[in-house]
Formats: C-alpha cells, sequence, structure tokens
C-alpha cells in the first residue's frame, strides 16, 4: 500500500476511535501501529513497539512532568492556594468585584507553583466560592471566574503544556517558561478589567464590601513567604541557571511538602495519596505521549510535513494566513478534544511547516498555548467548566454563562501576542 | 463469588497497588534528585548514577506500574449524547482494537525482556546494572492495562457503564 494511503487510514482510524470514546493515547497507538504495519510492513510496527515505550518513559527532562504534578498537589493540599486567596481577597476585596479579581491574582501566583489547569481550579472552587456566595456574589461571575483563573495554570510556568510544546518540538523548555511569564501577567490583568468591565456595567453582580484595614493587609502577607520561597525553587533556581528543568520540579516538590508539614496541613497518608494521584495522572500522560510519538513517526516516514511545507511554498500562501488559518483550527479542534491530545496529533505536523515560513518557535508555541487555554472552557468539551461544575455542584448552565465574556478577553490577548510578538519573545531572550 | 467476579477483584486490587507502589517511588525520585542537586551544589560531590537510575528504573516504575490504575482520558462528547444502549455498544466496538493494541505492546514488551535478560542488557555509565528488571515493568504495566480493558469490554457488553 502507498505511504499516503497509509496516512489516510491511520487518520481515519484515529478520528473513528476517539470518536467513539476509546481512550486518546490508546487510540493513538493503534492508529500509528496501523498505520506503520501499511506504510512499512509489520515488522517496522513490531520493532518499534518492542522498545520505545521505554525509551519515551525512560527520560531524565520527562520526570519533571511527575515531580510539577507532585508539587501541585501538596500546594493545594497544604493550604498554600487558601493562604494566597486570604491574602488577595484583603488586598482587592474592597473594589466592587474585588473577590472575583482576587480569584485571578491567587491562581496566577499559584499558577507559579503548580503545572495543571484542572487541578488549579479544583482547589480554587470550594476556597473560593462559597465565600463568594455568602458575600451575596452573582454565581455565574463567580464561578466563570475560577474557571478562567484556573486555565492561567496553562501559560504560567510551570506548565505541563509547555512542557509537551518543547518535547514535542525539541523547544527549549527554560526558555519556553520565561516567554510565558509576560502573557500570563498580561491575561491575569486582562482578566481583572474584564470582571471591572462586567460589574461596572451590572453592579448587581458583585455588591460592596466592607474595607480591610492597611494593618490587616499588611499582615495578611506573612503567609506569603511559603509560595515565594516555592516560585524561587522552581523558577528562581532555573532562571539563574544552577538547577535543570526536573531538578527545579525536584526542589519545587519537596519544598511545598515540607512547607505543608510545618503548616501540619499534610499528613503521612496525604502525602503517600498526592503521591499516588501524582503518579496516577502522569501514567495517563506518558500513555498519550507514547502514542502521539507512534502516530507522529508515520506521519514523518510518509513525508506528511515535507508534503505539506512544499504545498505552502508553491501556492505562496502568505504566512499570517497560514497563521491565522492554523489558529481557528486548533481553536475549533479544542471546542471537540483534549488538549494534550490536540497538541500530540498535530504539532509534529504542524511545527516545520510554522518553523519554515520563517515564525519564532518560542512565540509559536505560546501561542498554541493560549489556544489550548481557550480550548479548556470552549463548549461542549471544556474541561475546566466540568471540573469548576462537578466541585461546587452547580448545573452547567451557570458555569457555561461566567465564561463567555473572557473568552472575548482571550481572542483579543491572542491577537496582542500576534501584533507584538515581542511580549513574548522579549524574556527568552535575556537568557544565555 | 464466581471465577470472573474474582477475576475481577484481582485485577482491580492489583493496579490499586500498583498505582500505590508509583507514589512511592515518585516520592523516592523526588528525594533521590533533591539529594544529588544538594551535593552537587554544597559539598561538590554529585551522586553516582543519580541520573541513570531516575531514568532506567524510577521512571519506568512511575509509569508503567501506575499505568492500569490510571484513569486515562477519552473524548465523550459524542457517545455521551447516545442512549445508554448505544452507547455500550460502541464501547465494545472500540474496545477490541484497543485490547489488540495492547496484546501487542505487551507481546513485544516480552520479547524485549527475555532479549534483556538473555543478553545481560545494562544500563549506561558508570553503575551499569541489569535492565530486564525494568523491562518486566512495562511488560507488567501493559499487561495489567489489557486486562482492565477486558474488564471494561465485559461489562459494556452487559451493557454497564464501566
Amino acid at each position: 500500500m502507498s505511504e499516503s494511503t497509509a496516512v489516510m487510514v491511520s487518520l481515519g482510524i484515529l478520528f473513528t476511535l476517539l470518536g467513539l470514546g476509546l481512550e486518546v493515547g490508546i487510540s493513538l497507538g493503534v492508529a500509528g501501529f496501523v498505520g506503520l504495519s501499511l506504510g512499512s510492513g509489520m515488522d517496522v510496527s513490531l520493532g518499534y513497539l518492542n522498545t520505545n515505550p521505554f525509551r519515551h518513559a525512560a527520560s531524565f527532562s520527562l520526570a519533571m512532568i511527575p515531580l510539577f504534578m507532585l508539587m501541585g498537589t501538596y500546594s493545594s493540599e497544604g493550604g498554600i492556594a487558601s493562604a494566597l486567596f486570604r491574602t488577595a481577597q484583603k488586598w482587592l476585596g474592597a473594589i466592587r468585584g474585588g473577590m472575583a479579581m482576587a480569584v485571578m491574582v491567587a491562581s496566577a501566583i499559584f499558577s507559579a507553583a503548580s503545572g495543571s489547569s484542572s487541578a488549579c481550579a479544583a482547589t480554587f472552587t470550594p476556597i473560593c466560592f462559597p465565600q463568594m456566595v455568602k458575600l451575596k456574589y452573582d454565581r455565574s461571575l463567580s464561578l466563570g471566574a475560577i474557571a478562567v483563573a484556573g486555565t492561567l495554570d496553562i501559560m504560567i510556568p510551570p506548565s505541563i503544556s509547555l512542557v509537551f510544546y518543547g518535547l514535542l518540538t525539541g523547544t527549549s523548555i527554560a526558555k519556553l517558561y520565561m516567554a510565558g511569564i509576560i502573557p500570563g501577567l498580561i491575561l491575569t490583568l486582562s482578566y481583572m478589567l474584564t470582571v471591572y468591565i462586567l460589574v461596572k456595567r451590572n453592579p448587581s453582580l458583585a455588591p460592596e464590601i466592607t474595607k480591610s484595614t492597611w494593618k490587616e493587609r499588611f499582615l495578611s502577607l506573612t503567609d506569603t513567604w511559603a509560595i515565594l520561597t516555592l516560585i524561587f525553587l522552581c523558577l528562581g533556581t532555573l532562571y539563574m541557571g544552577i538547577v535543570t528543568p526536573t531538578e527545579a520540579a525536584a526542589l519545587g516538590a519537596i519544598g511545598a511538602l515540607v512547607i505543608g508539614m510545618l503548616w501540619r496541613t499534610i499528613s503521612f497518608s496525604g502525602f503517600l495519596k498526592a503521591a499516588m494521584e501524582a503518579a496516577q495522572v502522569t501514567s495517563m500522560i506518558f500513555m498519550i505521549i507514547i502514542g502521539a510519538f507512534f502516530f507522529g513517526y508515520v506521519m514523518t516516514l510518509a513525508g506528511v510535513t515535507e508534503g505539506l511545507v512544499n504545498y505552502v511554498r508553491a501556492e505562496h500562501l502568505s504566512p499570517w494566513v497560514i497563521m491565522t488559518i492554523i489558529i481557528i483550527f486548533k481553536i475549533v479542534l479544542g471546542c471537540f478534544m483534549d488538549q494534550l491530545a490536540i497538541l500530540s496529533m498535530t504539532i509534529p505536523v504542524l511545527f516545520p511547516l510554522v518553523i519554515s515560513l520563517g515564525f519564532d518557535p518560542i512565540w509559536f508555541g505560546i501561542i498554541i498555548v493560549l489556544t489550548c487555554q481557550i480550548g479548556i472552557l470552549t463548549p461542549p468539551l471544556g474541561l475546566n467548566v466540568f471540573v469548576v461544575k462537578a466541585v461546587s455542584k452547580e448545573p452547567l448552565a451557570v458555569v457555561r454563562k461566567g465564561i463567555y465574556p473572557y473568552l472575548v478577553t482571550d481572542v483579543l490577548a491572542l491577537i496582542i501576542f500576534c501584533v507584538f510578538p515581542q511580549i513574548v519573545t522579549f524574556l527568552p531572550g535575556t537568557m544565555g | 463469588m464466581s471465577v470472573w467476579g474474582n477475576f475481577e477483584r484481582i485485577i482491580l486490587t492489583v493496579s490499586r497497588w500498583g498505582s500505590y507502589l508509583a507514589g512511592l517511588i515518585l516520592a523516592l525520585m523526588m528525594f533521590a534528585i533533591t539529594s544529588d542537586v544538594v551535593m552537587r551544589y554544597v559539598f561538590n560531590k554529585p551522586i553516582e548514577g543519580s541520573l541513570e537510575v531516575t531514568e532506567e528504573i524510577l521512571m519506568i516504575g512511575v509509569v508503567f506500574c501506575a499505568l492500569a490504575g490510571a484513569s486515562h482520558i477519552r473524548v465523550t462528547f459524542i457517545t455521551e449524547r447516545l442512549a445508554a444502549g448505544w452507547r455500550s455498544k460502541l464501547r465494545v466496538v472500540c474496545l477490541i482494537p484497543g485490547i489488540l493494541f495492547l496484546a501487542v505492546a505487551a507481546w513485544q514488551s516480552l520479547t524485549q525482556a527475555i532479549f534483556s535478560f538473555d543478553k545481560d542488557e545494562r544500563s549506561w555509565g558508570l553503575l551499569s546494572f541489569p535492565l530486564y528488571p525494568s523491562r518486566i515493568i512495562v511488560l507488567t504495566g501493559f499487561t495489567l492495562l489489557m486486562l482492565r480493558f477486558v474488564i471494561s469490554l465485559v461489562a459494556a457488553w452487559k451493557g454497564k457503564e464501566d
């Protein structure tokens, strides 16, 4: 069978199995196996399975995935998230809509010590939502803010999506991390501005609350030493070039554990349970990685990427037209599929094309990750919306209504990052 | 309890214990890497072999011991709109290729484990420890996950959700 037919069959199998609801990693594996067997022979695909699952897992640089997961779990179990929200609330609570803004700020800072956006949203829902309801905040406003704030975790380092992109493309993960900082801050401020505008237009969404005194505000800062220590351990040491990303993750995880033990919020059984959960999520991610590399191998062998690059060259399409098509395609896919699945299916094919058009690999990483942020909110899938719904036990429609305004904010931010790429590339450029 | 019931219980229990083991290995990895960093920067004496051990024992342990206990992501936006009967029929249809794939992966891991044992395959670096135990962990992970899929298949066949 010709290689192009094998690719078509492989793609057909992938979409069919995904649609039927087979586990994503396994679907990629089946599609890869069939595609490679048809294109290059059964021996080649058996040989691939012989050693490659082992090789993909046995990686020191990928050990950062379980370690960052572990740090995130210890930080949320340990009470770092609630301490952050208390502080943010003291400083912002007096502004109309300030509680929703406090969620944004607390999530953004927490993101610097966590790698998973759904974990971030799941952590903040029980901390923030009951308080916001008590203060008579609108339910949609409150839950929307929590779901959206969780997506900051995708952009603000350490981020599993950025690691995944770096892994698939061979781009420096340390530089990707640095590149995520300024866009992450801009997004946080834009979300806060969105809350401000929403509340200005409809003051009934968020009542006025009595001010905290300056003494209370400064006293609340004392608990922030914990998060600052963690951020130093997992990002500061990395930026200073003392450690590799994996070592930074191990330092962060142990830091979060020690803080939890000092505050007596993590028991021995809590320590074990968090490690087990982090290992399970890691295993799930690696099954996708193993499947994605298999599938990507079929695409590479068949020269799909080269074909695409040559086609685009021959048609003389403007690079920005292609980029716009890619972004729209990603956002649409994001409505229906898991973000890691989308990255693993599309990046091996699209990345060489984008680079051949002259775009910066780090900038493209940030743009792609922002489309993941959008995808994690948009219906019908929208993972964070489901997480917040499940934890708060509110109807899905209430949460969905709350997120729509922020999608506009996200798209505006996407346009700004495209028009001014320096926002993204400036900080990694300062690294060696 | 029926033979099938016992089988189901054993596989689920082993999968759960596998996840706990993976958690313990992960905690060990956290301590090992941190100790290495501290030894290197404070005492200028890195721990020999910590890189190979992390890669070829600990990472394999974390990923493959938890493989059967992990909840793997699925795209369900189509199937959740269907009636329960159709949903379980389609689950049967998609689980079959999944089980076959995992069986092939387990079979290939088995041949690699035998090869590794026969040829005394060893890790790179100074420690040079045998790799066949790690190969066996990969084999066990794929086999257990395949058996969990078989359990899901039987449940879906009987019209139950898993």
